[in-house]
């Protein structure tokens, strides 16, 4: 009960206080009616103002009043306060399209002279000028705020510079003040805090600290359930660099009372807010730096010669390299640019022979023409077309050769540059109308790419079938068993040169998973696939693929799939099976006259015994 | 009701008060001693540490902000800040008779502590463990930064906010402010005050200006001719202006310690800023766009320079932080951690060399 009283005491102090205060503008504003700005009676009313706002502002802080049509609102109660001296300025900022003003600690006699005599002016005048709170800033009154009507209050970017000028004068109430211009917004105020930041963050580190000091402090003069809303948006934004600035520098007794606050459903807020100050409050991590010998001189040396290594052609087609990064993840403004620029490049690297560089822009351009499926495709195709036109292909070709020895420019190339040294000879193997540069580019590879078949493998998946069936030839060349998974998987590619080449490939390996991938062909739906997987099985030549064979011949009528029928047929009469010999017998003796014709073939090959 | 803050104070208080006026053999005293190892004994089951921060405007204790007006908060306030006490802070390992050897000695005249040279050291030469007083804080003036230093962080703001206006990027400047940044003897000290405070985020001006001056001084370990150190100088500073042409947010999660892939959006955007196709003008795009790939994949593709951007990035952003608590490592941790094979695979030698550096740096 008596804390109650004591409550209700401190309410109507405070609202005297505030009386007072408004009472002596109002009176300031009156007399400035009667007497000029520099009158003594002016002045004495002025002063009056001054101590009154001062008296009130030392004890409650800032002063915040309202215009309404029943007199003037303070901001801690909401009773409309009136009497016939508070009215008349009341009316005053009504009519100048005020009727919020903020009197903040430390207001001084011009400032408040400046703001009583501004509201004499025409409303007309205050308008030309942007409205009241414009005008007074223009007159370098920042004790006094304005909220106008009509149009959002100031935020953000508008804020930015009195802010700047707060902090710099260490005048926390005014810090606080223009906080709560904000609005609440959580937006507004974040990018406030980091424009804020970055316009100090070339400041000496001290000069940054102690702003971000003054902030914080001047968190403290905020009303308490905005407070928490404000620091718990800070706490939220910690990512931040302003934020973890802020909140570092947050008066302990701040952070005491945040923590404190937290109870029912702000509790898991406050739990954030200690746990990021416990965060800020751990020390930095200060391991002394180890004791190492230094590196020996043949160290440093082998170390220097690594970045002399890299000469001025090597660095080209290393940025080369990196274009053809970026071609396929830029749009088509700079594409074009920097299409343009690797052609520059491309002329002069076909000018010095450096087919390092070129194989490096090759290899960018193919990637880039897979990965894309816009008009910007056809650009970089058209490039590729370009750059082989410009002399690239030339070199290419001339180039394509079997290596005599390590200086052969490929050999190099595969050393520096395997992936896209692969790539390139498989791209250059994809020309089909010229089957001599395939040829040689397929030898080349399947010399170079020996024992490294894992650079072959991806490529065995192409969607272009040229690529794909270039790197499964290859693959049969120099691998071993352990393709067969991507053979296996080649067999399923859409394109069927590549199918043919991967079952073509599994046959010369003839092992049993190979009978098996082709075994799993042969049961697929489409005929073409299955009288190729028939061929290979009969070319594989093992005895056990003969029982998947009879059930295909004998799985539909006789007279149907007549071309898959026949590859089975030829297939049974080569793997010279025991058992190969009824099902024959029963195609010989039911069939029409081609297939006949081929069943006693195959007949005659079996009886002729085993291979 | 009573809560433990609560009591914790008014324990402490009455302990104090008793022993001041009663001595501390008294009945009155001990059982005021007895009630406070209650009270602490309570608060060590909840907390592994008692705790009350003091100031002459407010009485914290366990993070709890005790009232303007409580009855024992404002003396013991008084009676612990005119003893020069800021911080009080009890662990379960002080025993019964560090806690009665604590009170005795906070219970003295204040001039008697501090003529005796202050709490604390009253406290270790008392031999008591598990308790700790500390003073208020003396705020110790950072060092001033030199101009270059200054010059040289306006740079790269400004070079980051002619990127953001969408200007043309202008290398020659840059390589005027990088040449500052590699100096010998005296001045190189100065600019080793500033590089090692760590007290920035990655997203600020002195990433760039330490990662180009530590890049040199590697290179300078490495025994690089000094054209060659301001060329690595000047793709060092680069190596991130793609955050320039990023939005803020995404800039926040394009930082070291977070980026998880070979080529991030920012080093895309260098590329294409510093998109050069001729020999050694190329190395700041090639250390732009290859600065990531070093940290996730390895230095086995990428260009030497680029390695030892990389490093220098690396060593600068794991070190960072605007706050102590946020940075994930020290200089010292750091490169114990690499030394040993942890972290990214940087070339060994260039490890070598950065610790070299660092130990002749006195950092």
């Amino acid at each position: 009960m008596s804390g109650d009283r004591e409550a209700e005491r401190a309410e109507v102090a405070r609202f005297e206080a505030a009386r007072r205060a408004v009472r002596g503008v109002a009176s300031a504003f009156r007399t400035l009616r009667l007497y000029p700005l520099h009158h003594a009676r002016t002045a004495e009313a002025l002063q009056a103002a001054r101590a009154a706002i001062d008296a009130y502002t030392a004890g409650h802080g800032s002063l915040a009043v309202t215009a309404t049509g029943q007199g003037l609102v303070f901001d801690f109660r909401t009773e409309p306060y009136v009497d016939d001296v508070v009215g008349d300025l009341a009316r005053a900022l009504r009519a100048r399209a005020a009727p919020t003003v903020q009197f903040l600690r430390g207001v001084s006699l011009a400032e408040l002279g400046e703001f009583v005599s501004a509201l004499h002016l025409p409303p007309v005048q205050i308008q030309r000028a942007g409205g009241l709170g414009a005008l007074l800033g223009a007159g370098g009154v920042r004790s006094v705020l304005i909220e106008i009507i009509g149009g959002a209050p100031p935020r953000g970017a508008d804020l930015l510079e009195p802010l700047l000028e707060a902090v710099g004068a260490g005048a926390a109430d005014r810090i606080t003040a223009y906080l709560r211009q904000t609005g609440g917004d959580e937006a507004a105020m974040r990018e406030l805090f980091r424009t804020f930041d970055r316009r100090i963050v070339t400041r000496p580190r001290q000069a940054q600290l102690d702003a971000w000091k003054a902030i914080g402090q001047s968190l403290a003069g905020l009303r308490v359930p905005w407070q928490a809303a404000v620091c718990a948006m800070i706490v939220r934004s910690v990512d931040e660099p302003w934020a973890a600035s802020l909140a570092s520098q947050w008066p302990p007794v701040l952070a005491a009372s945040l923590v404190s606050q937290a109870g029912g459903t702000a509790q898991a807020q406050g739990r954030r807010v200690a746990e990021v100050l416990r965060t800020f409050h751990r020390t930095a991590p200060s391991t002394p730096l180890p004791v190492v010998e230094p590196p020996s001189p043949a160290d440093l040396q082998e170390a220097m010669a690594a970045v002399a290594a890299w000469d001025e052609r090597r660095l080209r087609a290393q940025a080369v390299r990196r274009l053809g990064e970026l071609l396929p993840v830029i749009g088509a403004g700079e594409l074009a640019g920097a299409l343009a620029q690797l052609e520059a490049a491309v002329v002069v690297m076909v000018q010095e022979g450096d087919l390092p560089g070129l194989l490096a822009a090759m290899n960018g351009l193919t990637g880039a023409a897979v990965a894309l499926t816009d008009a910007r495709a056809d650009a970089v195709r058209a490039m590729v077309q370009r750059m082989l036109s410009l002399g690239a292909g030339e070199l290419f070709e001339r180039t394509l050769t079997r290596p005599p020895g390590p200086a052969h420019p490929f050999v190099q190339a595969m050393q520096v540059a395997p992936q896209e040294t692969v790539r390139v000879l498989l791209e250059l193997a994809g020309d089909d109308d010229r089957l001599q540069v395939r040829g040689r580019a397929v030898d080349l590879l399947a010399h170079l790419a020996a024992g490294r078949g894992d650079l072959l493998v991806p490529h065995a998946l192409d969607p272009r079938w040229h690529v794909a069936r270039n790197a499964v030839t290859v693959l049969g060349r120099i691998g071993g068993p352990e393709m067969m998974p991507v053979l296996r998987a080649a067999m399923s590619h859409p394109g069927g040169h590549v199918r043919r080449e991967a079952m073509q490939v599994a046959s010369q390996l003839g092992t049993s998973d190979a009978m098996e991938a082709l075994a799993e062909v042969l049961l697929r739906p489409d005929g073409e696939t299955q009288a190729a997987a028939a061929h290979w099985l009969g070319v594989l030549g093992r005895p056990e693929a003969a029982g998947i064979l009879i059930a295909v011949l004998e799985g539909s009528p006789i007279s149907e799939q007549l071309d898959l029928k026949r590859e089975v047929i030829r297939a049974l009469g080569r793997l010279r099976a025991p058992e190969s010999g009824d099902a024959l017998r029963k195609v010989a003796s039911r069939a029409g006259g081609e297939l006949r014709q081929e069943a006693a073939a195959a007949l005659a090959r079996l009886q002729e015994g085993p291979a | 009701m009573t809560t433990l803050p609560g009591a914790l104070t008014r324990t402490l208080y009455a302990a104090l008060r008793q022993i001041r006026h009663y001595g501390p053999q008294h009945p009155a005293a001990e059982e005021s001693i007895r009630a406070f190892e209650s009270a602490v004994h309570s608060a060590l089951a909840q907390a592994p540490a008692v705790r009350w921060d003091v100031s002459a405007d407010w009485l914290i204790v366990q993070g709890a902000l005790l009232p303007a007006d409580d009855r024992h908060a404002l003396p013991l306030r008084d009676h612990l800040t005119s003893r020069g006490v800021a911080h009080l802070t009890i662990t379960a390992q002080a025993d019964p008779r560090a806690l009665r050897e604590a009170i005795r000695l906070l219970s003295r005249e204040p001039e008697e502590v501090i003529a005796s040279g202050g709490t604390s050291d009253a406290l270790r030469r008392a031999g008591v463990v598990g308790i700790e007083v500390e003073g208020p804080e003396q705020t110790r003036a950072l060092p001033a930064e030199t101009d270059e230093y200054l010059a040289a962080l306006s740079a790269a703001a400004a070079l980051s906010a002619s990127v953001e206006r969408g200007d043309r990027l202008d290398v020659g400047r840059v390589q005027l402010v990088v040449e500052t940044l590699d100096p010998s003897g005296g001045d190189a000290r100065a600019l080793w005050t500033q590089v090692v405070l760590r007290g920035h985020d990655e997203l600020d001006p002195p990433h760039a200006v330490n990662v180009a001056f530590l890049a040199m001084q590697l290179a300078r370990g490495l025994g690089l001719a000094r054209p060659e150190r301001i060329e690595l100088g000047v793709a060092a500073f680069l190596h991130d202006i793609g955050m320039a042409r990023l939005p803020w947010q995404d800039r926040l999660a394009e930082r070291t310690r977070t980026v998880r892939i070979a080529l991030p959006r920012h080093a895309v955007e260098a590329g294409l800023l510093l998109r050069r196709l001729d020999g050694r003008r190329s190395l700041p795009m090639i250390a732009a766009m290859e600065h990531h790939r070093v940290i996730v994949e390895g230095p086995s593709t990428a260009a030497p320079v680029s390695q030892l951007v990389a490093l220098a990035d690396y060593t600068e952003a794991m070190t960072c932080g605007r706050v102590g608590g946020l940075r994930p490592a020290g200089l010292g941790g750091l490169v114990t951690a690499l030394l040993a094979g942890e972290g990214p695979a940087f070339p060994a030698v260039h490890v070598r060399v950065l610790a070299a550096v660092l130990t002749q740096a006195e950092v």
